[in-house]
């Protein structure tokens, strides 16, 4: 608020009050750092269920050129096994078809910047190109064009089954279903 | 009759605004923190790393997307703060409502889609679920929440994922 002083001169000067301003200027400050979300920047990705499954379905339909990737749960030798965590000794191993991307224990080794980060391992990219390649393969009929099923092992961490769908979807890939659960591996 | 002619002289009062505007802003502040707190429809979970991962398209009303938290401390799965289990040994004893159950009940609400030739029961739900599932968390667990799905012909599911670079810029 401006307060008249009186001056020698008879002239009047004006004082600014600036105790509301710093007062609203607080206030704005706590807003909006309370507005600031502090959470981790989420998304989503989209991954369809089977439509021609569950309650009063028929047959599903097999499409021949479907990309079936395998997320399968091996020991560090290499072989299936039942233990629940990588803790334990649980590995991923990706597969599509014959073709084997990784080996046991290789992406849970897998460092990047000193931090143990199997998501940025380049087992991811070559599972891109592959995707890449077999979508422009593709000579199905179907409109969404190449489909593609992710077969993950129950055991599996979660983060696992989302990179390999990452994957799907920069390959551009549209028709992306999860393998019901219960499909015997 | 000096004192009288100087308040004749007083420009009208008025009205302060700032101690408003300050109480204004405080209240706006005491209800965000106050909706925030009450936002149960999102648990607090550690999401897999996802560059590709959207933003969730904006839906309104009926087309809402339903948000499924797969906690992994206590093996249970949270809607809208209500805990739910897959587990039929704990339905059986009472201890949590059936999520299979409670996903019917969900889908009554929305429109299904023309039934599948072929198949005897109604078309697939358009209700739209999302399912949270801790990064490290076997996959067992959104694949039982898949299967709640299916029972109940919901096939427009999504995984929410973290756009947050875990390795950095």
């Amino acid at each position: 608020m401006a307060k008249k002083k009186g001056s020698r001169f008879g002239s009047e000067e004006l004082e600014l009050d600036m105790t509301p301003m710093i007062d609203i200027v607080f206030n704005l400050l706590i807003f909006f750092m309370c507005a600031t979300k502090f959470r981790s920047q989420e998304g989503m990705i989209e991954a369809f269920l089977p439509k021609n499954r569950g309650q009063g379905s028929g047959t599903p339909q097999i499409d021949l050129n479907e990309v079936r990737i395998k997320l399968l749960w091996y020991d560090r030798s290499g072989r299936p096994t039942n233990v629940k965590t990588p803790r334990e000794g649980g590995c991923v191993v990706l597969k599509i078809g014959d073709e084997v991307f990784n080996s046991a224990g290789e992406l849970e080794d897998f460092t990047y910047r000193g931090r143990y980060l199997p998501e940025k391992h380049p087992v991811w990219r070559k599972l891109y190109e592959k995707l890449v390649a077999f979508r422009d393969g593709y000579s199905g009929t179907s409109e969404k064009g190449l489909p593609v099923i992710i077969d993950a092992r129950k055991q599996v961490p979660t983060k696992y089954v989302i990179s390999a769908l990452n994957e799907v979807v920069r390959a551009k890939i549209k028709d992306v279903t999860f393998a019901a659960p219960e499909i015997p591996y | 009759m000096a004192k009288k002619s100087r308040v004749e002289q007083d420009p009208e009062p008025k009205p302060e605004l700032t101690p408003m505007i300050d109480i204004v802003f405080n209240l706006i502040i005491f209800f965000m923190i106050v909706s925030e707190l009450s936002n149960l429809t999102v648990e607090d979970l550690q999401l897999a790393y996802a560059d590709q991962a959207a933003k969730p398209p904006k839906t309104a009303g009926a087309e809402k997307i339903l948000q499924i938290n797969v906690m992994e401390q206590d093996g249970l799965i949270k809607v809208r703060g209500h805990a739910f289990t897959t587990d039929a040994k704990l339905i059986a004893a009472g201890k949590y409502d059936s999520l299979a159950k409670f996903l019917g009940i969900e889908a009554t609400g929305y429109e299904r889609e023309e039934p599948i030739p072929g198949s005897p029961g109604p078309g697939p739900s358009k209700m739209r679920v999302n399912i949270r599932a801790d990064k490290d968390g076997a996959f067992q667990r959104v694949q039982e929440v898949f299967d709640a799905c299916m029972r109940n012909g919901i096939y427009k599911t999504s995984l929410a994922a973290s756009k947050d670079d875990p390795g950095g810029p």
